[in-house]
């Protein structure tokens, strides 16, 4: 019996259906903006990068142990680089600075600094400070653990090889991070953080051999550095840790210490008490900087220390980082607002500093996904609509922000 | 022939699990009942940790920490840890500060039966119940078990009459190094990431002991069970974060005694029992935290009270007295609650319904109630509904684990949950049951980040489940059976709109049996799982993961087998389970088991 020609041509359209269906060509990565891109475990940092004249990502996930590139605006995975665990010791990469084809990543867990190829994906030097910090008085830790890199475990430090590096920037073949010589973290009131003074290390492509230059910093725990034109700032948070009445706080003094990029020389030193500064933007005329315990953000102008509140500053809540944005009316910050998953767009006239625009990265709300780390996206990026990445900590994702929301 | 009966030894299955005591009842598993609405299964106590075949086959998904003796826990149609109540012989093994027990303290090695009640009822999410086969046989069983990662295991059970009785006593102990091999994952399609890497920190060491007597006399039935195991061990960390030097120890103990009598047609039974916990884990510098805890409760119970023509009941009541103990502080529930069970004869159906409250002192009433309607014959059909409400924890309203903040503003959590399940049973060669449910949470309960620093829990708002199970058992000769089981689970909680966290879309296993279970025989077992949310926004997946294991065990002389079993045969060695955490790639193991 022969089929009738209706079911064949039923058949037919169906099987053609199907055929456009799968066979449709995936659009090119530039032609797919996704707005949220899942990453690993623990995203603590996002920097933009080009490969093959392509923006990309780059994304250290810490809880994975390696850096993730990322095409834009597509999210799809570029390469990644894992950093194995050495003698039992995550490598935890903690952040991220582009220039040029190579990338600086801190592994903060293995105390060094990686230059990367990342568009290969490829390691091309693991560095370390070989300078040694002389501790008077010597710090004391409950659990003896060779710090001074002389092959024996101690319990009194008196020396110490720069450790746990976190902050980075690079821009023109040299790099400069911090080391927070964090050696044990306040666990308790009986119990608070064992920390040495902050150190900031210069490293450079040609050196010739010699490894990277520090000096050490007038405070402690530097978290965060800004480099633009001339300046370079570092951050300290100061030591932080439980007290009494809550659950984590500062337990001295940190400060914003602004640096000669060329001799590591300090030359100025902003105090700013309890505030914990996180990342500072350095705009044309003030620096902008948020609080990693409570809501506010501070400008620092010609000496000063001006903090204006973003929401109640008793509760706990943090502005992890501030990014500059050129614009035309001149430079402004971008800064993360953790707990309300929130971008704030920070205006910084001559004699104020005010959020101008709130830029939502994540629903917020009671299960907020915590905006943590901000880059402004440069023009390859912004030719495919993207204008800034945020990555959101606690989800683990990357929020790409459209150029139309910037200014 | 010949070539059936190599056959038969080349790919001989071991339903159960890889090394089946022969003391235990070595039946072909079958479809689990559907008169009460819970899963049941003849099994063995797996040797290495807990019997994953058993839980599979009975719809419940595995999380561990990775390798022998690890610590682990189950999800059962996606709720697990607290939402989950777990008990041997209906003395609760639950820890009284509300943290989730692992799964390895429960007694495997004493059990012959595992059942799984899935969905709302007693408890939240469902329960694990273990229980003997026989309680009064006199039988004595040892076995000794080794293995890769300097695992070894040894247990024994000696069962011996008593005057219209039986007294048992049983001892576990296990060790193993833990440390094993494994590939970073491949969770970003295209790493590049093949260096073998290893899971330090990761020993284990465990032990356990049963004590259980019953007698009568008379009308009067005595019975008495005293339970405890230990744990200790290392944290290992996440995958490519390993903890240094990071501790956990952790132990239960759990007793009751009682008596029943038998007045008329009704059973008058009154128990009391107790059972306390200690948990700590301490770092390379000093202790991190520390918990212990413990309940006292009696239950007053009549059973099968007539209450009128093909008309009964349970009645119940009972009283605790629950605190826990940490840093200094001191915190205390004292509770009071009754319940009934009815079943009527409705023609050829059968209606269940049950009633329990409980008032608390520091939490508002919890009410919960079932009704079943149930419809037997080779179709046999099974409808049901179910409310259970679940307290929150003295953990989640003090935190006294120190570790995240409590919230004393926490309400109980609801669950509503409607299930019809089918079960066939033509004669011996196929069987089949299929399960269908669905059901809401209302103000689940959730660890949430209240900063950057802290995490407390929260009432997070409604969320909803359903799914479908099915268990098919096609047994055509004695020396040849094969048994699939698939679970489906959609979910999604309403505060993120992601589905519920380490719940995977699907998980399925498929056993396959070569050779009598009497005699020499040999398993294959593939168990697989879809990706899952290892985070509460359902952003970060765990990958699907299919994984087999090879056993076989035979006769070395009267009372005295001898079995090896491989697991994880092709060597995965990038899975991870639900929470990132790495699984190892193949394991050898050999056992020696001595039964009479």
């Amino acid at each position: 019996m022969r089929p009738r020609r209706g079911s064949c041509a039923i058949v037919a359209a169906l099987v053609a259906a199907l055929a456009c269906l799968c066979c449709e060509p995936t659009p090119p990565c530039a032609r797919r903006f996704v707005p949220s891109i899942p990453l690993g475990t623990v995203p603590n940092d996002v920097a933009f990068g080009v490969c093959a004249g392509a923006p990309v990502a780059l994304v250290p996930a810490s809880g994975d142990g390696r850096l993730d590139v990322l095409d834009l605006p597509c999210g799809e995975l570029h390469s990644s680089l894992p950093f194995p665990p050495e003698g039992g010791r995550p490598a935890t990469p903690w952040a991220v600075a582009v220039d040029g084809d190579r990338a600086w990543v801190t592994l903060q867990g293995q105390h060094a600094v990686v230059l990367v190829d990342y568009c290969a994906g490829a390691l091309v030097a693991e560095l370390r400070p070989e300078d040694v910090i002389e501790l008077d008085p010597p710090l004391h830790l409950s659990a003896p653990e060779d710090v001074d890199g002389d092959g024996e475990a101690e319990t009194e430090v008196r020396r110490l090889s720069p450790r746990a590096p976190e902050a980075v920037v690079a821009a023109g073949g040299v790099a400069f991070a911090t080391f927070t010589n964090l050696l044990e973290a306040g666990l308790d009131v009986a119990h608070p953080p064992v920390i040495g003074p902050g150190v900031l290390a210069r490293f450079e492509l040609d050196a010739d051999g010699e490894g990277p230059r520090t000096a050490t910093l007038p405070c402690t725990n530097p978290q965060g550095l800004a480099w633009h034109d001339d300046a370079l700032w570092v951050s300290c948070t100061g030591p932080l840790g439980p007290t009494i009445d809550s659950t984590v706080a500062a337990l001295g003094d940190g400060a914003l210490v602004r640096v000669d990029p060329s001799t590591l020389a300090t030359l100025e030193v902003i105090a700013a008490g309890s505030f914990a500064p996180g990342t500072p933007a350095i705009l044309d005329h003030a620096v902008v900087v948020g609080s990693l315990l409570r809501p506010a953000l501070a400008r620092i102008v010609d000496g000063g220390f001006l903090e204006t509140a973003v929401g109640d500053v008793r509760e706990i809540d943090s502005v992890f980082e501030c990014a500059r944005i050129d614009a035309a009316v001149g430079a402004r910050a971008l800064c993360t607002h953790f707990s309300r998953d929130r971008l704030l767009l920070v205006d910084v006239p001559i004699d104020d500093l005010h959020v101008a625009a709130e830029l939502p990265v994540g629903a917020g709300g009671a299960i907020f996904r915590g905006a943590q780390a901000v880059a402004v996206a440069p023009p390859a990026a912004r030719e495919l609509g993207v204008g800034a990445a945020v990555v959101l900590g606690l989800s683990a994702e990357l929020a790409l922000v459209p150029v139309e929301l910037l200014p | 022939m010949i070539a059936a009966a190599a056959a038969a030894a080349l790919l001989g299955v071991l339903m159960g699990g890889q090394t089946a005591p022969p003391s235990t009842t070595v039946s072909a598993p079958r479809p689990a009942p559907i008169d009460d609405g819970r899963a049941a299964l003849d099994g063995d106590a797996l040797a290495l940790a807990v019997p994953e075949d058993a839980l599979g086959a009975l719809g419940a998904v595995l999380l561990h920490d990775g390798g022998p003796f690890s610590p682990s826990r189950v999800a059962v149609r996606g709720l697990s840890g607290v939402r989950l109540a777990s008990s041997f012989e209906g003395l609760a093994l639950d820890d009284p500060s509300g943290l989730h027990v692992d799964l390895g303290l429960l007694p495997w090695a004493f059990a012959d039966q595992v059942d799984v009640q899935s969905g709302a009822g007693p408890a939240l999410g469902g329960a694990v119940r273990l229980a003997r086969a026989d309680r009064d046989r006199p039988a004595l069983r040892a076995r000794v078990l080794v293995g890769e990662l300097a695992s070894a295991r040894a247990q024994g059970m000696l069962t011996t009459a008593l005057r219209d009785g039986a007294l048992t006593v049983g001892a576990d102990a296990a060790s193993t190094s833990g440390a094993f091999s494994f590939l970073p994952a491949g969770a970003a399609p295209g790493a590049a990431a093949t260096t073998p890497l290893v899971r330090a920190n990761n020993d284990q060491q465990r032990a356990s002991a049963l004590a259980a007597a019953h007698t009568r006399m008379g009308d009067l039935h005595l019975e008495g069970l005293v339970l405890g195991a230990v744990h200790a061990g290392g944290v290992p960390g996440f995958a490519l974060a390993p903890t240094r030097g990071l501790r956990g120890e952790d132990g239960l103990v759990a007793g009751s005694v009682g008596a029943r009598v038998q007045l008329g047609a009704a059973s008058v039974g009154v128990q009391a029992g107790g059972r306390g916990s200690h948990r700590a884990t301490e770092g390379p510098r000093d202790a991190r935290s520390a918990v212990q805890s413990r309940a006292l409760g009696v239950t007053v119970t009549a059973a099968g009270v007539p209450l009128g023509d093909d008309v009964d009941a349970d009645l119940r009541v009972l009283g605790s007295d629950t605190s826990a103990r940490a840093a200094a502080q001191l915190y205390q529930r004292v509770a009071a609650g009754a319940g009934v069970a009815a079943r009527a004869r409705l023609g050829p159906a059968r209606l269940k319904v049950r009633a329990d409250g409980e008032a608390l002192s520091d939490v508002q009433p919890l009410f919960s109630g079932e009704a079943r309607l149930e419809l037997g014959g080779p179709l046999a059909v099974s409808l049901g509904v179910a409310r259970a409400e679940r307290a929150p924890t003295m953990a989640e309203l003090y935190a006294p684990s120190g570790l995240v903040l409590g919230n004393p503003l926490l309400t109980p959590e609801r669950a509503h949950d409607v299930e019809l399940a089918l079960a066939y049973r033509p004669g011996r060669v196929v069987q089949a049951r299929a399960v269908a449910f669905a059901g809401v949470i209302d103000d689940a309960i959730a660890y949430l980040n209240q900063n950057a620093f802290e995490i407390a829990p929260v009432n997070t708002g409604p969320a909803w489940r359903a799914g479908a199970e099915s268990l098919v058992v096609v047994e055509p000769t004695p020396w040849c059976a094969l048994e699939s089981s698939i679970a489906l689970l959609a979910s999604r909680v309403d505060a993120t709109g992601a589905p519920l966290p380490l719940a995977p879309p699907w998980s399925s296993r498929l056993a396959l049996r070569a050779g009598e279970r009497a005699a020499a025989n040999m398993s294959v077992l593939v168990r697989a799982r879809g990706p899952a949310a290892s985070n509460a926004y359902g952003t970060l997946l765990a990958p699907a993961v299919a994984l087999v294991d090879l056993a076989a065990r035979a006769p070395l002389a009267p009372g005295l087998w001898g079995s090896v079993a491989l697991m994880n045969l092709l060597d995965v060695r990038d899975a991870r389970d639900q929470n990132q955490l790495p699984l190892p790639g193949r394991l050898w193991f050999a056992g020696l088991e001595v039964a009479q």
